[in-house]
Formats: structure tokens, sequence, C-alpha cells
């Protein structure tokens, strides 16, 4: 649950454009509606299947990839949903240990009352009716079959490292989806503390993950509410919309933007290599409200609708990351 | 296994060359056809991985094949005196007994291999299982009858509504249960399209035949090759023309010239 609730948060973290993004994942309806939940602009909300809603709206962060970059994506969310996906709910609701101390605690500390007595089993019992590890033939508790899992789960994370290698996201320069879905599901393996923690020694291990995974919550999960840079990442569908009039006076704001942002941030220090990648969105005819991107040079103005800062408020499946200051 | 039990396992299975007597082991198939599709793909990947190694291998018919089978999984191999189902750790055991087609990979090509090989199992096996467990029409007119021909009247019914059941909890678990058959049949299309394009103008998958190329080629040519209901499956893979070749291919490299 968190593993997704985190992936569309990054993906809608990616739209900046959206006013007011909170995600409310919890609340009485969460166990009958498909998890994850997101409210925009208070009267919209999704339910279920983000990026087909984000898809239907126009955005798309596969935009830029090519044909077989979109079949490789389609092949490692695969293998992550065999592999990954049924360690990641062992480890987080199944396992004694930590489905006391972590899991159950924080549902419960976070609902109200008194659905934080009972609404976590529920949530168990709805797991495990509809969880693979259901349906393997042998008990889940028996040793061979934890061991098999593990054994699985690493087996991914060690294809995953090797796919990735030493670039900064899976293809190229800027995120996709396959980025976005592997650090819905690395990242709270990574962040929580566990007390039964094997899974998260042996992704520690993997360097090139792990800076994956802060490369990401530095960029778009960012501390105190300060966007590290209001950056676009994708792109409009562009076959239906002319760029804006006034472009000239546009561009200027967003290397201002860029510029203020940058001394915001310290300057070109620890995270220059860390910006956004420059990408931008081409909206027709809007006023140059609040600060743009970075835009390339000679590329179109991107102003921003209304705020000019991305709210991410209460990010509940978050919440384990705040608490662990690395 | 345990860690250690595994260990032990590799250590014998390295120990012995291939005999010249293993054996794979599938349900009917000829004149009495109990084999279904997806048995029948799995299967066909399996032999052809292993002539793809050059291993000889002899296939035997047994109604009762799938309870033979350690993991309940068609096909298995019997290979000296140890018996190993599915192409999984099928692959794996002739690696230890130092048979490889995948060593000539690097590791990303590896790790996209595993992927694509999630891939197939993930989209196209489970494709394969809704439509002949799940899809009313084809269940009640072909699998009902094929899956329960070595036995009689009422193991046969019971046999089947038996395995029916078990395959409609798995398909709630993947969370297949409430798809319709059209949106299966979009989700195969989305898998041939990755499948096609990840193949382009290649010979393989990769510079050289590996066991993704072995399990592509056995559940395409068995779909490409197997009467259903309607034609719908059929007409969504044959529309991607490399894949067609692609099975063409592999087909007169490896099972032709053996039979002529």
């Amino acid at each position: 649950l968190g593993a997704q609730t985190a992936a569309a948060g990054v993906l809608a973290a990616a739209f900046t454009s959206s006013p007011e993004l909170t995600l409310p994942a919890l609340g009485a309806s969460a166990h009958t509606c498909p998890l994850p939940q997101a409210r925009v602009r208070s009267d919209v909300s999704i339910t279920g299947n983000m990026p087909q809603f984000f898809f239907f709206q126009k955005f798309n962060a596969d935009y830029d990839l090519s044909a077989k970059e979109g079949a490789d994506s389609l092949a490692f969310i695969s293998l992550m949903d065999e592999k990954l996906k049924p360690a990641l709910i062992y480890t987080f609701w199944i396992e004694p240990k930590n489905y006391v101390d972590v899991t159950r605690r924080w549902f419960a500390e976070h609902l109200p009352f008194p659905l934080n007595f009972f609404l976590p089993g529920r949530m168990l019992a709805d797991l495990l009716s509809g969880s693979p590890t259901g349906t393997k033939p042998a008990s889940p508790l028996c040793l061979s079959f934890l061991l098999q899992l593990y054994r699985d789960a690493t087996e991914c994370l060690n294809l995953l490292s090797q796919r990735l290698g030493s670039q900064k996201f899976f293809f190229g320069d800027s995120p996709s989806s396959l980025d976005a879905y592997v650090f819905g599901h690395l990242a709270p393996i990574l962040r929580c503390k566990l007390p039964n923690g094997k899974l998260q020694q042996h992704l520690k291990s993997l360097d090139n993950l792990a800076n994956f995974c802060s490369n990401i919550l530095l960029l778009y999960f960012p501390r105190d509410g300060r966007a590290l840079l209001p950056v676009c990442l994708l792109r409009r569908l562009q076959s239906d919309v002319a760029p804006p009039a006034g472009r000239w006076r546009l561009r200027q704001r967003p290397q201002q933007a860029a510029k203020a942002a940058a001394l915001r941030c310290g300057g070109p220090g620890r995270h220059a290599e860390l910006r956004p990648p420059h990408r931008h969105r081409v909206h027709p005819a809007r006023p140059a409200g609040g600060a743009g991107g970075a835009a390339r040079p000679g590329g179109h103005g991107v102003p921003r609708r209304g705020r000019g800062r991305l709210r991410t408020q209460a990010v509940p499946g978050l919440e384990p990351f705040r608490t662990d200051r690395v | 296994m345990s860690l250690a039990a595994e260990a032990f396992v590799s250590q014998m299975a390295a120990a012995e060359p291939w005999p010249e007597n293993a054996t794979l082991y599938q349900p009917l198939k000829g004149e009495e056809d109990q084999i279904l599709l997806s048995d029948s793909a799995s299967s066909l990947a399996v032999q052809t991985y292993l002539r793809m190694c050059g291993l000889p291998v002899q296939v035997v018919c047994r109604p009762n094949a799938e309870y033979m089978s350690p993991s309940g999984k068609i096909p298995f191999i019997h290979v000296g005196n140890q018996v190993v189902s599915e192409l999984g750790p099928i692959v794996q055991f002739s690696k230890a007994k130092g048979h490889s087609l995948s060593d000539g990979l690097d590791d990303v090509q590896r790790a996209e291999m595993k992927a694509y090989m999630e891939l197939v199992n993930n989209m196209l096996l489970t494709a394969e299982l809704f439509i002949q467990w799940c899809d009313e029409a084809t269940v009640s007119q072909i699998t009902r009858h094929r899956y329960g021909t070595p036995y009689s009247w009422p193991l046969n019914l019971i046999l089947a509504y038996q395995k029916q059941w078990e395959v409609r909890r798995k398909m709630n678990a993947v969370g297949w249960g409430g798809k319709t058959v059209d949106q299966v049949y979009e989700d195969v299309s989305q898998c041939c399209q990755a499948l096609s394009q990840r193949l382009g103008t290649q010979p393989y998958f990769f510079k050289i035949p590996t066991e993704l190329d072995a399990l592509v080629f056995g559940h395409l040519f068995t779909i490409l090759t197997t009467q259903l209901t309607n034609t719908e499956l059929l007409e969504r893979v044959r529309s991607y023309s490399n894949l067609l070749s692609f099975c063409r291919r592999i087909e007169q490299t490896y099972f032709e010239s053996k039979d002529s």
C-alpha cells in the first residue's frame, strides 16, 4: 500500500501545475476504496489507477521514451510485481515483529478513533486474501518459503541495480514511470526503521539504488515544504498545443526563478547535480504567474498556474521517512 | 529447500553429466488430447530450451503428469535421480551441469532477459490461464472436456471444477479476477507489442539464442497453432510480423532439422 502511494506521490509531485495536491490515503473509506487516493483541487478525487488518470489529463512521464525503453519499463514492472512485491507484503504485514511494531502502530497512530482499533487488522485480512503469498502451496511461515521469498527479492534488487548501473534514472537523465514505480517499492524498505531488516541491509549494500532513492526523495519530496526548483517535468502532448504569445518575456522569468531557487538551495553546491531535468510543459495563453521552471535556452517559457510552489501536505505513506533524518 | 540442501543438490547435479535417458513429462497429447494451451506452451518452451542447449530429452505423455510434478506445474524433467519442474529451475539445473545459454550476456542484458521472462510469465501465461479457465465459452466447450479426458465420469467433472476454482482463486490473487476477456486480449496485445519492439529486426532477442527466446517461442507458437473458440487471440498475435518470422525461424532451426 505504501509503495503504491509513494509511487503515485512521485508522479504527482512531478506535475507541478497541480495546485494543492493532498494525499488523504487513509480514512474510513480507505478500506473500501482502492488505494491510493488523491484529492486534486478539493473537488476531484482520484482513486485506484492514478497513472491512468494523469494520462487522461494529458500528462505523460513516458513521452520521451523510445519504443524499446517503453517495453523495458513494462518488463521491469512485471519483474518487480512478481519478485519484489510478495517480499514487501511479507516484510510489512506478515512478519510478526514488523507488523506489530511498525505497520500496525503507524496506522493506529494516524487513524482517527475508533477506527484505529480494527482497521489495520482489516487491511491485513484484505491483503492476505488477495495476496500472491496466500496462493503459494507451502504455509507462509515455513522456512524454505521465506528463504525463497528473500532470494527472489534480493535477486530482483540485484537485477534492478545492474540495469540502473551508474545512471541517474533508469532511462537517461529524466525520470519516467518506471522510476516512480521502483522508487515507490524501494523507498519504504530503505527508510522505514524495521526491527527485522534483512531486505533493508541488502538494499543498503546496493549503492546505486540507495543513491537513486535519495535523489528522488530530495528532488520531489522536499523537507519543510520548500521546493528545490519549481520545474515542470512533463511535456503536454504537443500535437494540438500552440506555443504561447509573448514568449520572450516569459523566458526571462524562468531563468530568474532558477537563479533565485539555486541561491535558496545554497548555490551550486551539494544539490547542483540534483537539479531536475530540463523538461518543460507548453501551455497556451497562460498568464506568467509565479515562478517558472528552468527553461532550456530557446525553449518555451513555462508559466505556472496559481501558486508557484507545489505543496504536498501530509503524505501519509512517507511519514516514516521524516522521522529518520538522514 | 534449505540453503545447505540446495548446495548439496547442485553439487550432485554438477557431478554427473547429462544422461541419455532424460525424460520430460507432460499431459496427454495426440489421440487423447488432455494437454491445455498454457501447459503446452510451457512444455514447448522447455523442449526448445533443451534443444538449444543440445541436450537430448524424451517426451513422455502421462495423464497424471501434473500430480507427479514436484511443484504441481507442467512440464517437469526426470534426469538421473532428480526431478525438476518449470523453466526457471530447469535452466538453473542445466547451468549446474555446465550447459548455459546466457553466459555470454553482460549484467544489464541478463537483467533485461530476466525481466522479459517475468513479463511473459506475468502477462502471457496468466492470460492463457484466464482464457482457458475463466472465459465461460472456452471453459464449457474446450477446457473442461479436455482436462478430464483420461478419467471417467464423475471424476472428470470433479477434477475440472476443482482446477477451475483453483485458477479463479489465483486470478483474484493477482488482480485479474475482475477483468473481462477483452481486457485480457488488450493485455496480450500490449505484451506482444513490448516483445515485438524489443525484438526489432534482430534474429533473436540478444545476440545469441537464450532461454528468453525459448520461452517466447513456446508461448507464441502454441497460441498460433491452437484452435480456440474464436480467433481473437490468434489475430492479435499474428498482427506482429517480426514475432511471426521469429517463430518460424526457431521452428526451422530447431525442430524441422531434427525431424528431417
